[in-house]
C-alpha cells in the first residue's frame, strides 16, 4: 500500500463541503454575537489614538 | 511594578523614503500600464523593439504595481505604524536601510530582466533565481527587524494592524520560496521543480495568496491603523477584527484553483477552490463593515478631507473587488469570464480602487507628518481623487463589457449548430473601442498619480533644514505579561461546566493572551497557514489519479526545448493560453480538450490566463511551418486586422545552441526521461533545426533559416497538443527512442484564421 494509494481512498474533497457548512454556521453565529451584545468600551481599539507625540 | 518611562524616538527617515519610492515607482508602473493598453489598440507602438512588445512589458507593470508600488508602500505603512504601536524604534536602523536599498535594487533588477526576455513566465513570480534569492535575503532582513521591533516594544497588546504585519511577512516567505523552487541551468535560466498540473496548482497557491498576503492583509493592516488616526475614531469592533483576521489567513490559502476552473486540474481541487473562495467573501466583508463602520460619528468630515474620502472609497472597492471574486469562482459564472477582460476589470477594481486609493490616502495623511510641512495643496489632492475615481470606473465598466462580450462570442452558436464567430479576430475587433475607452480611463488615472506625486515632491521641499525626530516617553514592559482573566466556575454551576469553559473561550480571553505573546502568535499564523496549504498539496502531489499517464506523450526534443524557452522569454502566456477546457464551444473552436497527462514535461506550465489571441494548445500541425515564419514576421499578413505585435527580430536572431546541452541536463536532473539527448542535445537540436529550414524553404520560405531562433519556435508550435494523436512508441531496448522523433505530424493546411 503506497501513500498515494492512501490518499486517493481518502476521497479529501469531500471534506470541504463539510467545512464549508462548519465554517458557515459558525462564523454566522460570531457575527450576531457581534452585533447583539452591548460593547463595553475595548481599550485595545484606542491603541492607534493613544500616541503621546503630537498630532498634526 | 513599572519601570520610569523613558524617551523612544521613531526612525520616520525610513518612512520619508519608502513613501517617495511609493510615489515615483507609482508613477512608473501605471505609465506601463498605459503604454500596455495603447499597443493592444496601437500594435506598433513597441516602436519594433523586442524590449518593448506586450509579452514582455506586461510582467514588468504587474510587478511594478505589486512589488514596486504596492510593497512600497505597504513597507511605508509597516514602518510608520508598527514604531508607534509597538511604542519601539525599529530593532535596526541599518537593516531599515538594507531592507530599503535591497527593495529598490530588486525592482530595479526586474526593470532591467523582464524586458530583457529573462523571465520564467509563471505571473507574479516572473524573477529568476538570482532575483529570487536576492528577494529571500531582503524579505529575511524585514523580518528580523520587525521581530526584533516587537522584542523590544513598550507596548504589550499587539494591536490587530500588527496581526496582519505578522501574517503577510511570514506567508509572503513560505509562498516565495515553495513556488520558486527550481534547479537553474544559467545564471539567466531555471527550470520550474514541478510540472504540467501540478505546477499550475503550485503557482495559483502562490498566484492568489500573493494578492492576499501582499495586497490585501497588509492593506487592511494600513486601514486599520491610517483610517482610525484620520477620522480620530477607534476601530469599530474588536471581536469583529479578530473573526476577520483569523478566517482570512486560514481561508485565503485554498482559494488559488479558482484560477484553474476546467482546466486539467483535477475536479476536486477545483471545486475545493471555488466552496472556500466563497467563504472567503464573508471575513473579506468583516474587514469592509469594520472599516466603514469606524467612520461612525465622523462621515460629516469625509466632504472635507481628501485622505477620507480615499480611504472610504478604497475600502467600498474593497467590499466590491471581495465580492465580485468569490462570484467570478463560482465555475458557471467562470465558464464564462475565464480569459476575458472581466478577470482584468476584477484585477483593476481591486488594484486601483483598494490598493492604490488606500495609498494615496495613507500618503497624503502621512506627508505632512513625515515631512513636518502643510500639505502643499490640498484642492490637488481633491482633484486626484475625483480624476482617479473617475478613471476607475471608466477603465472597469470597459472592461466588463469587453469580457462578457468576448465570453458571449466564443460560446455564441447559430441555428445550425456551428459556432457564430469562429473567427478568433472577430471577437477582438469587436472590442477594440473599449481598449480605447478603457486607456482614457487609465489616462485618467494616471494623470491623477502624477498630480498626487507633484504634490508630494512639492510638500518635501518645503520641508525645515532639519526634521525634529518625533518621541515619545515611554516605560519598558517589566516582568511578564499579565494573564487573562481567569475561568470561574461557580460552585453552584446553573449549567454544565463545558458551558462555562465554551463562554470563556469566547470572551476572547486566549486571544488577548495571544496578543501579549507574539511568537505564541506568529506560530498559529504559520500553523494555520502550512495546514490549510498542505491539505490541498499533499493530494495534488500524491494522488496518482490526478495526472493520468498518457503513453504517447514524450519530452520536448531538444530544439523544441529551445523554442519553448524562447516561448517563455517572449511571453506569450500573456496573451495566448495553452488549456483547452471541456466546453463545446472551445472543442469546437480548437480541438479536443487538454488532457492533464499532455503537460507532465511542461517546465513551466504556460496554460495562460488571458486570451487576447487565441489558445494554441492545438495548434501543432494546424498550418505549414511557413505559415508561422510569416505570421511571427507580420501577424497581419496571415491574420488581417491582429493586434499582435511583429516579431522579426526572431528571423535574424540566432538559437543559442552552445546554451542546449546545460537545459537539457537540468531537465533530466528533474526527471525527464531524455536518454541519448542527455549526452548530444546539440547535434540533435542542428539536425532538427536543419530539416525544419529545409521544409520552410521548399514551401517558398526564406533560405537560411537553421540556426535562426524562428526554426527553434517552430519545432515547439508544431509540437503542441500533437501528442495525444500519435501511437505509443514500444519500449526501447538499448537506445532511447526519446528525443529522436522527426519533426512533427504532417500539417494538414488551412487558411482558416485560428
Amino acid at each position: 500500500m503506497r501513500l498515494s494509494d492512501v490518499m486517493s481512498a481518502t476521497e479529501l474533497h469531500r471534506y470541504a463541503e463539510v467545512a464549508l457548512v462548519l465554517f458557515m454556521v459558525a462564523f454566522a453565529a460570531v457575527a450576531i454575537d457581534v452585533f447583539r451584545r452591548k460593547r463595553t468600551l475595548e481599550p485595545l481599539r484606542y491603541l492607534p489614538l493613544d500616541e503621546r507625540e503630537d498630532d498634526q | 511594578m513599572h519601570a520610569p518611562a523613558t524617551s523612544v524616538s521613531f526612525d520616520d527617515g525610513i518612512v520619508r523614503k519608502f513613501a517617495l519610492a511609493t510615489a515615483i515607482w507609482g508613477a512608473v508602473a501605471m505609465t506601463a500600464g498605459l503604454w500596455l493598453a495603447l499597443m493592444l489598440v496601437v500594435p506598433s507602438l513597441n516602436l519594433g523593439l523586442p524590449e518593448l512588445t506586450f509579452g514582455r512589458l506586461r510582467p514588468l507593470h504587474t510587478n511594478a504595481a505589486i512589488f514596486a508600488f504596492a510593497g512600497n508602500a505597504v513597507f511605508a505603512a509597516v514602518y510608520y505604524s508598527s514604531q508607534r504601536l509597538l511604542k519601539a524604534r525599529m530593532w535596526s536602523d541599518r537593516l531599515s536601510q538594507f531592507h530599503f536599498w535591497g527593495w529598490q535594487a530588486i525592482i530595479v533588477a526586474a526593470a532591467i530582466t523582464l524586458p530583457l526576455g529573462i523571465t520564467q513566465s509563471k505571473e507574479y513570480a516572473e524573477l529568476e533565481w538570482p532575483i529570487d534569492i536576492a528577494i529571500a535575503v531582503v524579505w529575511i532582513a524585514f523580518a528580523i527587524n520587525f521581530f526584533g521591533t516587537i522584542a523590544k516594544r513598550r507596548e504589550r497588546h499587539i494591536y490587530v494592524a500588527v496581526w496582519f504585519y505578522i501574517a503577510t511577512i511570514v506567508t509572503v516567505a513560505i509562498l516565495h520560496v515553495f513556488n520558486n523552487l527550481v534547479v537553474p541551468s544559467g545564471l539567466f535560466k531555471s527550470y520550474s521543480l514541478y510540472a504540467g498540473v501540478q505546477d499550475a496548482f503550485m503557482q495559483w497557491w502562490y498566484g492568489h495568496n500573493a494578492v492576499a498576503f501582499v495586497l490585501t492583509t497588509p492593506f487592511l493592516g494600513l486601514m486599520y491603523y491610517f483610517l482610525p488616526k484620520a477620522a480620530n475614531r477607534p476601530v469599530f469592533s474588536y471581536r469583529l477584527s479578530i473573526l476577520h483576521f483569523w478566517s482570512l489567513v486560514f481561508i485565503y490559502i485554498w482559494a488559488g484553483p479558482h484560477h484553474l476552473h476546467y482546466t486539467a486540474l483535477p475536479e476536486w481541487a477545483s471545486t475545493l477552490g471555488m466552496l472556500f473562495s466563497v467563504m472567503l467573501w464573508m471575513p473579506s466583508w468583516g474587514g469592509m463593515i469594520n472599516g466603514l463602520f469606524t467612520l461612525r460619528g465622523a462621515w460629516h468630515k469625509v466632504p472635507q478631507d481628501p485622505v477620507l474620502k480615499f480611504f472610504v472609497v478604497g475600502i467600498t472597492f474593497y467590499g466590491m473587488s471581495t465580492f465580485e471574486g468569490p462570484m467570478l469562482s463560482i465555475k458557471s459564472v467562470n465558464a464564462l469570464s475565464h480569459y476575458t477582460d472581466w478577470t482584468i476589470a476584477h484585477v483593476h477594481s481591486g488594484a486601483l480602487g483598494w490598493n492604490a486609493f488606500m495609498t494615496f490616502g495613507m500618503l497624503y495623511w502621512l506627508a505632512p507628518r513625515i515631512f513636518q510641512a502643510p500639505l502643499w495643496s490640498k484642492r490637488l489632492a481633491e482633484l486626484h481623487f475625483w480624476i482617479g475615481s473617475f478613471g476607475i470606473l471608466l477603465y472597469i465598466v470597459s472592461m466588463y463589457v469587453a469580457g462578457v462580450t468576448q465570453g458571449l462570442m466564443w460560446r455564441a452558436f447559430d441555428e445550425t449548430g456551428r459556432l457564430a464567430y469562429p473567427d478568433f479576430i472577430e471577437t477582438v475587433v469587436r472590442i477594440l473601442p473599449m481598449y480605447w475607452v478603457r486607456a482614457v480611463g487609465g489616462l485618467l488615472f494616471l494623470s491623477g498619480v502624477f498630480l498626487g506625486l507633484f504634490n508630494l515632491i512639492q510638500t518635501w521641499r518645503s520641508r525645515p533644514k532639519a526634521y525634529t525626530e518625533p518621541t515619545i516617553e515611554a516605560p519598558p514592559l517589566v516582568g511578564p505579561a499579565e494573564p487573562g482573566p481567569p475561568l470561574v466556575i461557580p460552585r453552584h454551576a446553573t449549567m454544565a461546566h463545558v458551558a462555562y469553559r465554551v463562554r470563556h473561550f469566547a470572551a476572547g480571553g486566549w486571544h488577548r493572551a495571544w496578543e501579549r505573546k507574539p511568537l505564541v502568535f506568529t506560530v498559529w499564523v504559520v500553523v494555520a497557514v502550512c495546514v490549510a496549504s498542505l491539505f490541498e498539496i499533499l493530494p495534488t502531489f500524491l494522488i496518482r489519479s490526478n495526472v493520468p499517464t498518457i503513453s504517447s506523450v514524450e519530452p520536448y526534443t531538444p530544439l523544441e526545448v529551445l523554442g519553448r524557452d524562447l516561448y517563455v522569454a517572449e511571453g506569450c502566456y500573456n496573451c495566448h493560453s495553452q488549456m483547452v477546457r471541456p466546453i463545446r464551444a472551445e472543442t469546437e473552436r480548437y480541438g479536443e480538450y487538454s488532457k492533464p497527462g499532455e503537460f507532465v514535461y511542461d517546465r513551466p506550465f504556460q496554460w495562460g490566463s488571458r486570451r487576447i489571441g487565441p489558445d494554441l494548445h492545438r495548434v501543432g500541425g494546424k498550418y505549414p511551418h511557413l505559415w508561422h515564419v510569416r505570421h511571427m514576421q507580420d501577424p497581419t499578413s496571415t491574420s488581417p486586422r491582429s493586434i499582435m505585435p511583429a516579431y522579426p527580430w526572431l528571423l535574424t536572431e540566432t538559437i543559442p545552441f552552445s546554451e542546449v546541452q546545460a537545459r537539457i541536463d537540468a531537465l533530466a536532473l528533474l526527471g525527464v526521461p531524455y536518454g541519448a539527448a542527455v549526452k548530444s542535445a546539440e547535434s540533435m537540436a542542428r539536425s532538427q533545426a536543419a530539416r525544419i529550414a529545409a521544409e520552410i524553404e521548399s514551401q517558398g520560405g526564406p533560405k537560411g533559416l537553421e540556426d535562426k531562433q524562428i526554426t527553434a519556435l517552430i519545432a515547439y508550435l508544431q509540437r503542441l497538443g500533437t501528442d495525444i494523436r500519435r501511437a505509443p512508441k514500444a519500449p526501447a531496448s538499448d537506445e532511447s527512442p526519446r528525443a529522436t522523433r522527426s519533426d512533427g505530424p504532417v500539417h494538414t493546411a488551412t487558411s482558416q484564421e485560428p
